[in-house]
């Protein structure tokens, strides 16, 4: 029989990976803006 | 610490600092009087309409029209675009394309001159269709290979205060105007401050700022600090010409033609945000491989989005 409790368990995780995965920046040394409050955006304007 | 944030310039201005925001709102409301080229009654709408003689002008645009000129030629940045930028069609702000989706009035006034496209621009993946070179050449413009006849120069006489552009002359100072416009409001601020025109950013003081760059989408966040950051990018301010391609306001005045590169945005960070929005643009319009050479040589950290690829690509200094 399968342990329900195990199977939330490895959902819990695969959740944990895919924030972390959408959270990580596309360049070494910069944040996610999701990750941080910020004080400015530059885009074009 | 306090906030201020006002419409200005087609774009929002926020100015965060310790005190000094009247005075800095001040001198950016007042700038924008002198510099705009789509107030008919600005200081720059008057010289340029007076074109072929002398013209008395006000302290910043006296300022800031000898800084346009006396830009380093390696960036490609030259004032006197504004013809081209016409004839590729921005020919008005592009605000007001904006408002008139919510205010009749300002859809009737739209409506009385032909539009140059909606705002926003088209997405990515349109570009690199939409970016090809021009086939046959579109009309009112010069093909790629036939580059811009010299125009005759300007003539700036700073004791006597004036300007005279030849005639047919016309100045645009949008590349430079706004981060101007953040360094001089920056400077009236009592820091720790920062001084955000519409993603013309300028720092001052210790502090250390986060400043989040997106190209279309979010890329991440920069800490600044004593810096300023600006981004050019060609999928804002662009629409469809007449012949169905994309147009955009960076011209290449090598060309006298929106430029076409391999980059779609371009972000640098600098002492001081006119050198950040005119490296931005350089490199721009240089493309990938000549702009990140460019910002590595002057020593600049920047971030570069390429046309075909998704990941960004980061320039540090040597």
């Amino acid at each position: 029989m399968t342990d329900l409790s195990s199977w939330k368990a490895v959902l819990l995780v695969g959740a944990a990976i895919a924030t972390l995965w959408g959270a990580m920046p596309d360049i070494p040394g910069l944040v996610h803006p999701s990750a941080v409050a910020v004080d400015a955006v530059t885009r074009a304007s | 610490m306090k906030t201020v944030s006002f419409p200005s310039m087609s774009t929002e201005v926020t100015l965060i600092a310790q005190g000094g925001h009247d005075r800095a709102r001040r001198e950016i409301e007042e700038g924008v009087g002198e510099l705009s080229r789509f107030r008919p009654d600005s200081a720059l709408a008057v010289l340029n309409r007076a074109s072929g003689r002398p013209h008395a002008v006000p302290s910043r645009l006296l300022e800031v029209v000898r800084l346009a000129l006396a830009v380093d030629p390696a960036l490609l940045f030259d004032p006197t675009v504004l013809p081209d930028l016409v004839a590729a069609g921005y020919d008005r702000d592009f605000c007001l394309l904006e408002r008139a989706q919510e205010d009749p009035s300002a859809a009737r006034r739209l409506a009385e001159a032909p539009s140059p496209g909606p705002p926003g621009g088209p997405s990515i993946a349109r570009l690199a269709e939409l970016l090809t070179p021009p086939s046959p050449a579109p009309r009112r413009m010069r093909g790629p290979a036939e580059s811009r006849p010299p125009r005759p120069p300007v003539v700036v006489d700073p004791e006597r205060r004036t300007v005279a552009l030849p005639r047919g002359v016309a100045l645009d100072l949008g590349g430079i105007a706004k981060s101007w416009l953040a360094d001089r409001a920056c400077a009236l601020l009592e820091p720790p401050a920062l001084a955000d025109l519409g993603g013309d950013i300028r720092a001052r003081g210790a502090r250390a700022w986060r400043v989040a760059v997106v190209h279309q989408r979010p890329l991440g966040v920069l800490e600044v600090r004593d810096q300023a950051v600006a981004t050019s990018s060609i999928l804002r301010r662009s629409w469809l010409d007449r012949d169905g391609r994309l147009a955009h306001h960076i011209i290449d005045p090598r060309t006298g033609r929106p430029a076409v590169s391999d980059l779609h945005s371009v972000t640098v960070i600098a002492p001081t945000a006119v050198e950040a929005e005119l490296h931005a643009r350089a490199a721009l319009i240089l493309g990938s491989a000549e702009g990140s050479a460019l910002l590595r040589e002057r020593g600049f950290r920047a971030i570069l989005s390429l046309r075909n690829r998704d990941l960004p690509m980061e320039v540090r200094p040597c």
